[in-house]
């Protein structure tokens, strides 16, 4: 335990415990969280960063030193929001939340209710863990679940690289990267979050002990490559000599990635399908083997769609249009025109995806060329096969998050080889290129991981808002919001309102309307007329969430939401049911 | 090329199961998954989620999954991280299997988890016959 472990990460701690302890989130602006974050916050940032990073170029990686300071890095990366918010981030996260309560309160599920009770496996584990540990509300430690993930996925992704590489320096770096990269906001409590570490464990097995050279059809790829790429060189001895494995090790492995992948397929809808689109691609180049292991894997997820096909294809569709850049830039429903700050930060985002995407790119062209078009291949196969992804689904607007993140473990990988050194260690001046290089992307993730959070934080009157209105509400009444940004299917009993899925005034055409000072009976009418399509009874919610949204979307113009609202209360047709800064809640009492 | 892959066929081909890692990590590894056990019961009784719920997670990874994958002889930073992610699964899957089946017994569940954890982890960690 010397000094060079734990000197930086300790002052670093203190660093950063003081930055959240100072945070104040009550009013964030159009850049997130970045600019309530104190200069501790950021010091703490880059004294962790920059010796992680010479450490992880070093000739000789120190691995101790190098797992406590990434530790402490991804920690301070990824689990600010869970130190500094009273309440987990994400209005999204609150449905998870719910089923998750509804498991403990009923002891089961209802795949009638909704598509997360037929992938219930987080929600049946998340729930046996509350009642284990207490029996408690699932909200007190769902909120860690960002820098839990976000650990184990680094360490996944380690692990992923020592078994694709015998170079311990591209197997740091890519750990590194796989921290600053992941800007995707996918590790809160979701199942993705889940499924996503299970499938860089399959990821890691399958590569350390399930792939060899290729077969005829790998063979022939390999050499249109080398006559595409100009490859002279020839294809130097295996760089990681596979130890081999007993029979039984054998037989460990094919039962490890079956248990991991069917734990996935339990879990997530898309997750593995994904990663049978990976290892199916390295199956077609003969590099997996065997391949009746990628046919068990997808006998596996297709036994789980079965039950559930009507109805996923019903209400979602299995395909979305063969259309891959419709479907790659198709977006969930927006409304209104972005505010001139979240384009530009959606831009700044756009930047860090193509570095990643276009540096793994070039990673693994540079690697080929050297020779090593074998490994290249089987690291660029797996980093590129989730796009075939985009030719049939949209996931509602959501596909091309989940491509980047599925290709994120095997692209940290080969964007390492865009400066790896061909023989020796890496000069001094490159070091410093790369660790600049690093800092910005660091900086790009800090703007697409925070930036957003003006309308990511929840505050805690707003869930007891949710609260109310999912426990107390009447029965079979309708929810309608003002705009979207408000927690929904939250709270055991959530299936006992009408509408599931709680509309809103913004998306039924009210959003551009510049609502008058004093807004009449006639005015509030038109939204009684809208809530009579819903139900009878019925809820109209105002919150801080809602009203950072449509500031982001420039919707409800000239504080015209303050004065809807301000007829609302004025209108016999309403009563307030909750009131607190954050979050009103009127009844109809008409 | 025949004689060359004779030549390149290493001596370590000879199917031996040793155990994965030393005796002494692996009484490191079983204390360290019962201290989480520990750590999780203490926790679930205080009520303190920030020791329960990691405690948990931690004691399922250590006490199942370790010598579960123990025996693939891979790094230790790996072997963690997998017998982590091997915990995870299981509990998954476990829980999975109680919501299907309408058989919710979170308690008695966590109970067997326990046991065979603990014993799983106790035969892992005992002095083989063959240890290098």
């Amino acid at each position: 335990l010397t000094p060079r472990t734990w000197a930086a990460p300790a002052v670093a701690a203190l660093l950063w415990l003081h930055a959240v302890a100072t945070t104040t989130t009550d009013d964030l602006g159009l850049w997130g969280l970045l600019p309530a974050l104190p200069l501790t916050w950021y010091a703490a940032v880059a004294l962790l960063l920059v010796p992680t990073w010479l450490m992880a170029v070093s000739p000789r990686p120190p691995a101790r030193a190098l797992g406590v300071h990434l530790a402490a890095l991804v920690v301070v990366l990824h689990g600010t929001a869970a130190a500094v918010y009273e309440a987990p981030r994400y209005t999204f996260t609150y449905k998870h939340i719910g089923v998750t309560e509804y498991v403990v309160q009923y002891g089961g599920i209802d795949p009638s209710i909704d598509i997360y009770h037929r992938w219930p496996g987080l929600f049946a584990a998340a729930g046996w863990l509350t009642e284990v540990t207490g029996g408690g509300d699932p909200i007190r430690f769902v909120a860690w679940s960002e820098p839990a993930f976000a650990l184990l996925g680094s360490a996944a992704v380690l692990a992923l690289a020592r078994a694709v590489t015998a170079d311990e320096r591209t197997a740091w770096q890519a750990a590194v990267l796989s921290g600053v990269l992941n800007w995707v906001g996918q590790n809160y409590f979701s199942p993705q979050a889940v499924a996503f570490v299970l499938m860089i464990g399959v990821g890691t097995l399958v590569a350390r002990f399930l792939t060899g050279p290729p077969g005829p059809v790998g063979r022939l790829v390999e050499r249109l490559v080398r006559a595409v790429l100009r490859v002279r060189l020839p294809e130097p001895p295996a760089a990681l000599p596979r130890r081999p494995t007993t029979p039984a090790q054998r037989l460990l492995v094919l039962v490890l990635v079956l248990l991991l992948h069917f734990a996935a397929v339990v879990t997530h809808q898309l997750t593995p399908y994904a990663l049978l689109v990976q290892l199916g691609a390295l199956a077609v180049l003969g590099v997996l083997r065997p391949l009746w292991l990628v046919v068990l894997m997808g006998g596996l997820t297709v036994l789980q769609l079965v039950p559930n096909f009507d109805y996923v294809n019903g209400r979602f569709g299995l395909f979305s249009g063969a259309d891959p850049l419709g479907n790659a830039t198709r977006r969930p429903d927006v409304l209104g025109v972005l505010a001139d700050d979240k384009v530009l930060q959606g831009r700044l985002t756009l930047l860090l995806v193509l570095f990643v995407w276009l540096g793994a790119l070039a990673g693994a062209v540079r690697r080929a060329r050297s020779g090593q078009v074998r490994s290249a291949l089987l690291v660029a196969v797996p980093a590129f096969a989730p796009m075939s992804i985009l030719v049939g689904q949209a996931y509602g607007g959501e596909v091309r998050l989940r491509v980047f993140l599925f290709s994120l473990p095997w692209c940290c990988i080969a964007i390492t080889w865009l400066w790896a050194p061909v023989s020796g260690a890496l000069r001094s001046r490159a070091r410093a290129t790369t660790l600049a290089l690093v800092a910005g992307l660091t900086a790009l993730f800090a703007v697409s991981f925070y930036g957003a959070d003006d309308l990511n934080e929840v505050p805690p009157d707003v869930v007891e808002a949710a609260t109310r209105i999912y426990r107390d509400g009447q029965t079979d009444a309708a929810v309608l919001l003002v705009a979207p940004n408000f927690p929904d299917r939250y709270g055991p009993d959530y299936t006992r309102l009408g509408v599931v899925a709680l509309p809103s005034l913004a998306s039924e055409g009210f959003a551009d309307r510049t609502w008058s000072p004093r807004a009449t009976e006639a005015d509030v009418d038109e939204v009684l007329d809208l809530m009579d399509e819903f139900a009878l009874d019925g809820y109209l919610v105002f919150s801080s969430t809602q009203e950072r949204y449509a500031r982001a979307r420039s919707i409800f113009p000239g504080g015209s939401m303050a004065r809807l609202e301000a007829a609302v209360a004025a209108s016999p047709s309403f009563r307030r049911v909750f009131d607190s800064p954050d979050a009103r809640v009127y009844a109809r009492d008409d | 090329v025949r004689e060359q892959r004779g030549r390149q066929r290493p001596a370590a081909s000879t199917p031996t199961t040793p155990p994965a890692l030393p005796l002494r990590q692996r009484r490191a590894f079983l204390l360290a998954g019962r201290a989480s056990l520990g750590v999780a019961v203490v926790g679930a009784v205080l009520d303190l989620p920030g020791l329960s719920v990691p405690g948990v997670v931690l004691a399922t990874g250590l006490l199942l999954g370790m010598p579960l994958v123990a025996p693939l002889e891979l790094d230790l930073a790996t072997t963690v991280t997998l017998a982590l992610l091997t915990g995870m699964a299981a509990l998954l899957l476990m829980c999975f299997a109680m919501v299907a089946s309408d058989l919710w017994h979170p308690h008695v569940a966590a109970v067997l988890l326990a046991a065979a954890g603990l014993q799983l982890s106790w035969a892992w960690a005992r002095p083989h016959d063959v240890d290098p």
